[in-house]
């Protein structure tokens, strides 16, 4: 992808079809009916707001940040979603915490990883938690999760996905459970299941120095929050 | 939803445009043998070793084995069924209806069924003749003998725009030195020189063109159509372009010099093997075969649609750098304008991972002051009502969203 020029005053717009589009508009059964939007933020820092203040923060990032062209992987087009709050006081965000069996803390990255054999399942439990505060804001509550993982090598909660694009990512929606937290939070647990995958698909897909273990990664999304999760599956032979 | 918003069915308006593309055709791309790909799927047989031939030819962009050439347009030769070459030409019909052609001819059957084939196409009956100008009935105006040049889809797109269509064709071939030339061109003297069946032409260029096609918008059974004439007198009418298939049709008796002497080596069924010519092949325009050939009836009779092709490509359009051909091509654009209205109360935070710290402390307010928060756009995402992203757009850069400012993106989506 490359950047789209920014050097004049005018505002250019680059607009695609994603591969999900476009399979949409194939399937010639109506399916392509654009119903909502969403904004994205996935190339700015608000980091700069830190370093330079709000003055020039803002100016370094309107004028210093440059925009890839769009992308027509879906799973990978817009990843941070812009969130609307009717109270503009707020200024705590809820974030999202996994628990749950053969989880657990990478030693590279805050990335959770998770461990499974081919054709075993876990449940993990994610949890919204909101530090320094008594609740989490209703409209930041997420009812339900959207799950990105990789159809060829994982199944989630035994269901099919409702889209696979092209680069094989299966998107299904998950319901948070009836239950919260204390604060509010939205609870839910998820079932990961490796599937039995090939040793051909691990000589490929396996890791350079072992190929018995592939790594693949699931992203969890909160449909309220627009909160990212991403966990880490290593899958073993055996 | 927080991180949605509807999108209300008014916000969705539909707009046709049309865009123009100018298309420019260089001499060399026509008369290179490495751009013009023949698909030889004719063979005679009977006598000697036959002769095979392409129904048309290609021409590239570029190198035509290369994958990234680009097919411009086709080129064929017709001739009409009931013209007097034919009935000169013929030895009678059988049984069955099917002309018959002496041995000395080739390819007269599958000529005569490409100008019908064109007829059938562009005028609705296969019997039909075309006309330059458009619905003359002046049998002078009757086309007999037709260069087609079909563009291709990749380059005529939705139809050829109507008066953009120019081409710098050389009616006279290669002088040859032979005593018909010396009747034709006073002027020269020198001996015969050989060949001229692929030598380059250097005069007698014209430039044929659709000027006064857009003020006389004509209509035909294949759609819009116009009148190619010759851009130094626009009352002679050479050909005639079909907008919409994108097909030119050229009167070859008017845009060729029809008497000019030709000579050189072209296939035909012989089983001899001479001095001049291996089995397979015949001389036309020398002492050993047919000395006073011209190019009409002579060539377009006794050679095969691939020798008459190549003749012209090589010949005709020169060789060089220049334009040999250029139009402009129409495509029509259904645009979707889908404006994403943002009130000033949404999208003022971000679920950016630096938009917080690790506390989930929001960064671009410093706690306890009465700042609010604000964002940046960056991407739209158009998403159905299962949340499938459909399409995405994004802005050359960030701007920024806050309580104070609403903002209304257009996405346009073209299709």
């Amino acid at each position: 992808m490359g950047f789209l020029d920014h050097s004049t005053n005018n505002i250019i717009i680059d607009a695609v079809l994603t591969d999900v589009g476009r399979q949409s508009l194939a399937s010639n059964d109506g399916s392509f009916a654009i119903a909502k939007f969403a904004f994205g933020d996935d190339e700015v820092d608000y980091g700069q707001i830190q370093k330079f203040g709000r003055t020039v923060g803002k100016e370094k990032i309107i004028k210093n940040t440059p925009v890839l062209e769009g992308q027509t992987v879906g799973s990978l087009a817009l990843k941070n979603r812009l969130i609307s709050l009717a109270d503009q006081g707020i200024t705590k965000m809820p974030t999202l915490t996994t628990t749950g069996q053969n989880l657990q803390d990478s030693t590279s990255d805050s990335v959770k990883v998770l461990s499974l054999v081919k054709g075993e399942s876990s449940t993990i439990t994610i949890t919204q938690t909101i530090v320094g505060e008594n609740s989490i804001p209703v409209q930041l509550r997420d009812r339900a999760y959207f799950v990105l993982a990789d159809s060829r090598f994982l199944t989630i909660n035994a269901t099919p996905y409702n889209t696979i694009d092209s680069n094989y990512q299966g998107q299904l929606t998950v319901t948070a459970n009836r239950t919260t937290t204390t604060k509010g939070g939205a609870v839910v647990d998820i079932t990961i299941a490796a599937k039995q995958i090939t040793d051909s698909q691990f000589t490929i897909f396996g890791n350079v120095a072992d190929k018995t273990t592939l790594v693949t990664t699931i992203k969890l999304v909160g449909l309220q929050s627009g909160q990212v999760t991403p966990i880490q599956v290593q899958i073993s032979k055996s | 939803m927080a991180t949605f918003k509807e999108i209300k069915s008014s916000d969705i308006t539909k707009k046709t445009s049309f865009l123009n593309q100018l298309v420019d055709v260089i001499q060399d791309d026509v008369s290179g043998s490495a751009t013009r790909k023949k698909y030889e799927v004719f063979v005679t047989g009977g006598v000697g070793p036959g002769v095979t031939s392409s129904m048309f030819q290609t021409v590239f962009d570029q190198d035509f084995s290369l994958q990234t050439a680009n097919a411009i347009f086709d080129m064929t030769v017709g001739i009409r069924s009931g013209s007097a070459l034919v009935a000169t030409a013929s030895t009678g019909e059988d049984a069955a209806g099917k002309l018959l052609f002496p041995s000395q001819s080739i390819m007269m059957r599958e000529k005569i069924d490409n100008y019908s084939q064109m007829a059938q196409i562009l005028l609705g009956e296969r019997t039909e003749s075309f006309y330059a100008p458009w619905k003359s009935t002046d049998a002078t105006n009757e086309i007999d003998n037709a260069l087609f040049i079909n563009f291709r889809r990749l380059f005529s797109r939705d139809q050829i725009k109507r008066e953009t269509f120019a081409m710098r064709f050389y009616e006279t071939g290669t002088l040859d030195g032979s005593p018909d030339d010396a009747a034709l061109f006073p002027g020269v003297k020198q001996a015969y020189t050989g060949s001229n069946l692929n030598i380059t032409s250097v005069s007698g260029a014209a430039v044929y063109t659709d000027v006064g096609s857009a003020a006389n918008r004509l209509q035909s059974f294949a759609g819009d159509v116009g009148n190619i004439v010759d851009s130094a007198n626009t009352s002679r009418n050479v050909g005639l372009m079909f907008y919409d298939l994108g097909i030119a049709v050229l009167d070859m008796e008017k845009v060729i010099m029809t008497d000019q002497h030709m000579s050189g080596i072209i296939g035909a069924m012989s089983s001899v093997t001479d001095a001049d010519a291996a089995a397979g092949e015949t001389v036309m325009g020398s002492a050993s075969g047919n000395a006073n050939a011209t190019f009409f009836p002579d060539f377009v009779v006794s050679a095969s649609i691939d020798d008459i092709v190549d003749h012209i490509a090589s010949t005709r359009f020169s060789s060089g750098s220049i334009t040999a051909m250029t139009f402009q091509n129409v495509t029509q654009i259904n645009s979707s304008l889908i404006f994403c209205k943002a009130n000033p109360n949404e999208f003022n935070y971000s679920s950016n991972p630096t938009f917080t710290d690790s506390d989930g402390q929001v960064v671009v307010v410093n706690p306890g002051s009465e700042e609010k928060p604000f964002s940046f756009v960056t991407t739209v995402g158009l998403y159905d009502a299962n949340n499938r992203l459909l399409a995405v757009a994004k802005l050359s850069r960030p701007v920024e969203k806050n309580d104070t400012r609403d903002l209304t993106v257009r996405v346009r989506l073209d299709f």
